[in-house]
């Protein structure tokens, strides 16, 4: 076997990362080029192991598909109805009268403006006292 | 090895079978091949991309695409190979998107093994990958997909589209490639 043969057995034969032909075998024995060729390839396959051991995708490496078309359809009606809905609530409920009592006492413009009468009255008292 | 053959060998439900499922509409059909292949296609994804967090926003890209184009596999190849091309396509794609790689002649740039790495173990993964990224596109899908991956050279002609002599071509000119940037890379380790 010559040397060409023996490098392509190396470089391209199927069985480079498997085992050699017994010609080849008989060749490597031979040619110290040709065998550091091999101990080369033999080490940048012990390397590529070692990378398809290591080269993994985090734990935390998820695929996340499309949601179905169903499932589009679905959040599409939500967020179609929902509004609708809270709009329709707030239009159909019934409108009460504040029955906050402190409020129509305390702070009403009628409890807080003097009546005429009233008015009367101090400026009598005030006169007569003078 | 842990490559396509040795999946497929080692699941019950085979591809195909999957495959029609997910077709007519089964997610966790599909979502059981995302989890048969996600290993393996973010490998080829990291061996092109050199780039862990890259790699795996493109192996995420890769499964989208498949899900997305599922309806056109026709089946003509396996399942697998189909996944594989996508996976291939699209690191390439996102490794255009990059600033252009120094050309092979540059070999002396190769960073040196750190003196814990052993040279006759071979490169460590990390300068491997660091080799791999002098080697041009071609020649990178094509060492990762033997060698890392293990496919047979009918897979990889699949996988590629490209005729077996051009497998076998191809694949002596990157390995001789890629011996050569180890061997520089051990010669600087060894002047050190």
């Amino acid at each position: 076997m010559h040397c060409d043969d023996a490098r392509h057995l190396l470089y391209a034969g199927e069985t480079a990362t498997g085992g050699r032909p017994a010609e080849l075998e008989l060749h490597l024995s031979a040619c110290d080029e040709c065998r550091l060729a091999a101990e080369d390839l033999a080490g940048l396959n012990r390397a590529f192991a070692r990378a398809r051991a290591e080269w993994a995708p985090s734990p935390a490496f998820r695929v996340a598909l499309p949601l179905a078309p169903w499932r589009k359809l679905a959040v599409a009606a939500c967020l179609l109805v929902l509004p609708l809905a809270a709009w329709a609530y707030g239009s159909l409920r019934p409108t009460r009268p504040a029955y906050d009592l402190d409020t129509l006492l305390l702070d009403s413009p009628a409890a807080s403006t003097p009546s005429d009468r009233q008015l009367l009255a101090t400026m009598f008292l005030e006169e007569s006292s003078r | 090895m842990g490559g396509p053959a040795q999946i497929r060998d080692g699941n019950a439900v085979d591809d195909a079978a999957l495959v029609r499922r997910s077709k007519r509409g089964d997610r966790h059909a599909f979502g059981l091949l995302v989890s048969r292949y996600q290993a393996p296609v973010y490998r080829v994804v990291r061996g092109i991309l050199a780039d862990a967090a890259e790699s795996e926003d493109v192996a995420q890209e890769v499964f989208l695409k498949a899900f997305a184009n599922l309806r056109n596999f026709r089946g003509d190849s396996g399942f697998f190979t189909w996944l594989y091309r996508i996976g291939v396509n699209e690191a390439l794609r996102a490794r255009k998107r990059r600033p252009a790689a120094p050309p092979v002649e540059s070999l002396p740039e190769v960073e040196a093994p750190r003196p814990e790495e052993p040279a006759e173990e071979g490169p460590s993964p990390a300068a491997l990958q660091r080799l791999l990224g002098k080697l041009s596109d071609e020649f990178r899908a094509i060492v990762v997909l033997r060698d890392l991956e293990g496919m047979s050279y009918q897979e990889i002609a699949e996988t590629l589209e490209i005729p077996l002599g051009t497998v076998e071509s191809r694949l002596f000119r990157a390995r001789r490639d890629l011996r050569e940037l180890w061997r520089t890379m051990k010669e600087k380790s060894n002047a050190l």
